[in-house]
């Protein structure tokens, strides 16, 4: 993988894996901080329902000890009793009708000031004095004796002088409503407690105060019944009569939540402490639900305020999980672009490098030309003293080859000089038979010395690829012709039969003498290994945009797993060839290099005991 | 003609002499100072300079020559078996000596070459 993707990945796994942790412990932390302010403001609003449950109760206190201070009602109750007739029939003196008529007006006014559902006069007997019910004087009754043997009437009269009596709410006679009853009795300056002032409120008006913008609140009784429910979704028995039970009326919590902790959560509510608000929590349906409760002072009611964790956290997690989002892709796409910058910086250079060093020719080895003053400064400079170095072998090589070759081809001059000369019956005079012979032995392996000496140089040049090819115009078939005149005479000693078939009059642009060195290798080959009396053929075709070469013989073939080695440096197939046909064993790799640097092809082909033609391809033009 | 034959190789100039003196007038010296004297002071067709020679070579006459401006006067061809770069060939190429003859070579090869480059009379 490249080191710019390894790094891409690499950072980006880092940022986004960070961005990502950041991110989870601010929603955590914020979740914490806001779960926190949700329960804090659950506890003040049950301090806030607890102190209006409070004053509303305050307030009908107030309101009816406030009634109650009228003389009116005093002066009424103090009038004899003889002018009352307590029983069935109530006959009203004068003055008692006209105190009635004033008390009446006295309630009705207080009862429409105070919306006030019900207020009423009752004495001891049980007998109604005044009767206000909904902004409307009734009719004044008898209470029934089940009522007034009821613990609700015979409290009323035992309270003091300015206290008020709250009864457990009931059913109200007269309104057909879960009501709360206040009472406060009458009292004469003797002391006496003739009658007592009632009055009611509606259970539901405790519903606006219970009322919340978040979550749910209930009021239980101590058995579990729902008084009061702000959502109104408890069920509970639709008809309401007189004397109804709260059991027969009011439904259980078990249809909020029947799951275990929950049915704790109630059993622990019973035993707190008035006044004291406990937090707890619970789980339905799998979401945490948060809850504070408090007991309240009045009848040992207990307030839940039960709210989801979704609502605690409310809109305000949906919009930091939003805007979260919103910076981890910001920051993410950022980050990415930055990563890629940062690793381009990093493997551009690199790139850059290669591209320079890709385009480093191998025979001309320049230095590399990068202006940088960081760690690409160091790696150029140490790829340009392995440049360096590479060079100097090279031109040690070079040094080297030039030397060996003028140390060999010094001696040779006069040995090859002085053998023509002695050949030269011009210059040397007449020699004998013997000495003629000895001569020409001398002079051919003289000469065997020089193409040697030829071919190493040859082949040092094409391996350092300082060969140079001088491309001029010329007729294939005068080079041909000529060559084989050249080369006729060699084939005397063996007495070959050598034949030209070219008869194309192409004119090509090539290095004819490199292509007339490949053709005198193989031809020089071929006469060493065909047989005595052999035949050697050799052509040139033309091939369309090439033409092809080709010596063929008689020979004695080169076996099939072997010429694939042919043209490799030093090959010779077998040592005692070697022995019998002495040659450089560069020949063939010298032919292969040229031909190669010409732009052709070299190959062979050979059946052993047969004989075997090698041909070459060399381009008309050299583009 | 007159030729000179300048050569460390005592066998070599031994062997320029007896072959080129059947034709021409040969004289050989076998090193590059008495060489240099020998061009200033001598009059020659020709002159066979090898490269190669201890102490002075025959890069060291050609650049004497050139400094005494006698270069381009003096016929001079190399005879040489040093392998020359393209750029030494053409550095001497512009200094004025134009021919070369290869080390080893065929005695038939060296007396066309001379007689190519004998003056017209």
């Amino acid at each position: 993988m490249k080191i710019s993707k390894r790094l891409m990945i690499f950072y980006s796994i880092l940022i986004v894996s960070s961005i990502g942790i950041v991110s989870y412990i601010a929603i955590y932390m914020f979740n914490e901080y806001i779960t926190k302010a949700g329960i804090k403001e659950m506890n003040y609003n049950v301090e806030r329902i607890k102190i209006e449950i409070n004053n509303m109760h305050n307030r009908a206190k107030e309101y009816i000890l406030f009634a109650l201070n009228n003389p009116v009602i005093k002066e009424y109750f103090t009038l004899s009793e003889s002018s009352i007739n307590m029983y069935n029939n109530i006959k009203f003196t004068g003055k008692q009708l006209e105190l009635k008529e004033d008390i009446d007006k006295w309630l009705l006014h207080f009862q429409t000031y105070f919306n006030i559902d019900e207020i009423c006069l009752i004495d001891v007997t049980g007998q109604e004095h005044s009767r206000i019910i909904l902004s409307k004087v009734e009719s004044i009754d008898k209470l029934s004796s089940d009522e007034e043997y009821s613990s609700y009437f015979k409290q009323s009269f035992e309270i003091n002088e300015g206290d008020v009596y709250i009864a457990y709410p009931y059913v109200s006679p007269d309104t057909n409503r879960w009501v709360f009853a206040y009472t406060s009795p009458v009292v004469l300056n003797d002391g006496s407690k003739p009658a007592f002032l009632h009055f009611e409120i509606p259970l539901e008006h405790m519903r606006n105060i219970i009322d919340v913008n978040h979550g749910r609140i209930y009021i239980v009784d101590l058995n579990g019944y729902v008084i009061l429910d702000s959502e109104n979704k408890v069920k509970h028995n639709n008809s309401i009569y007189i004397g109804q039970k709260p059991a027969e009326y009011f439904g259980t919590l078990a249809t909020v939540s029947d799951s275990r902790e929950f049915r704790e959560l109630l059993e622990d509510t019973k035993d707190s402490v008035v006044g004291e608000n406990v937090y707890a929590t619970y789980h339905n349906d799998g979401e945490l639900h948060h809850v504070v409760y408090s007991k309240l002072p009045m009848f040992d009611w207990i307030l839940i305020y039960d709210v989801p964790h979704s609502m605690v956290i409310g809109d305000n997690i949906n919009l930091l999980v939003m805007s979260i989002s919103l910076a981890i892709f910001i920051l993410t796409i950022g980050s990415i672009f930055a990563v890629y910058i940062l690793s381009k910086s990093i493997t551009n250079p690199i790139a850059r490098l290669s591209e320079e060093c890709n385009k480093l020719d191998a025979t001309q080895l320049k230095k590399l030309d990068i202006k940088s003053n960081d760690e690409l400064a160091s790696i150029t400079n140490s790829i340009n003293n392995l440049i360096d170095k590479v060079n100097s072998i090279d031109r040690q090589k070079e040094e080297f080859s030039s030397m060996i070759t003028h140390e060999l081809k010094t001696p040779l001059t006069p040995i090859i000089g002085w053998s023509q000369a002695l050949l030269n019956e011009k210059i040397m005079g007449n020699m004998n038979q013997k000495q003629i012979k000895a001569v020409n032995a001398i002079l051919s392996n003289a000469e065997r010395l020089r193409r040697l000496i030829g071919d190493i140089l040859d082949a040092q040049k094409l391996d350092l690829k300082s060969m140079k090819f001088d491309y001029k115009e010329f007729n294939v078939n005068d080079m041909m012709s000529e060559l084989y005149n050249n080369l006729l005479h060699s084939m005397k000693s063996k007495n070959i039969t050598f034949t030209n078939n070219t008869d194309i009059q192409t004119i090509i642009k090539s290095d004819r003498n490199r292509i007339e060195q490949v053709l005198n290798n193989m031809v020089f080959n071929a006469i060493d290994f065909v047989p005595e009396n052999g035949k050697i053929e050799m052509a040139a075709k033309d091939n369309g945009n090439d033409i092809l070469f080709y010596v063929k013989d008689n020979g004695i073939g080169i076996p099939k797993d072997k010429q694939a080695n042919l043209f490799k440096k030093f090959y010779q197939i077998d040592t005692s060839a070697k022995r019998k046909h002495g040659g450089s064993g560069l020949g063939l790799a010298i032919c292969k290099g040229i031909v190669e640097g010409l732009g052709g092809k070299i190959w062979v082909e050979s059946e052993e005991g047969k004989g075997s033609t090698f041909y070459f391809t060399i381009p008309k033009v050299r583009e | 003609m007159n030729i000179l034959a300048i050569d460390d190789n005592k066998d070599i100039t031994d062997m320029l002499e007896t072959i080129l003196s059947i034709e021409h007038n040969v004289t050989v010296v076998n090193n590059g100072k008495d060489g240099l004297r020998m061009i200033i002071e001598g009059n020659y067709d020709l002159v066979l300079l090898d490269l190669a020679m201890p102490e002075f070579t025959g890069y060291d006459v050609i650049k004497s020559l050139k400094e005494k401006g006698l270069l381009n006067k003096q016929k001079i061809a190399l005879f040489t078996a040093s392998s020359m770069t393209e750029s030494e060939i053409d550095e001497l190429q512009r200094e004025g000596v134009k021919y070369c003859i290869r080390k080893p070579v065929d005695i038939d090869v060296l007396l066309t070459l001379v007689n190519a480059l004998q003056p017209y009379k």
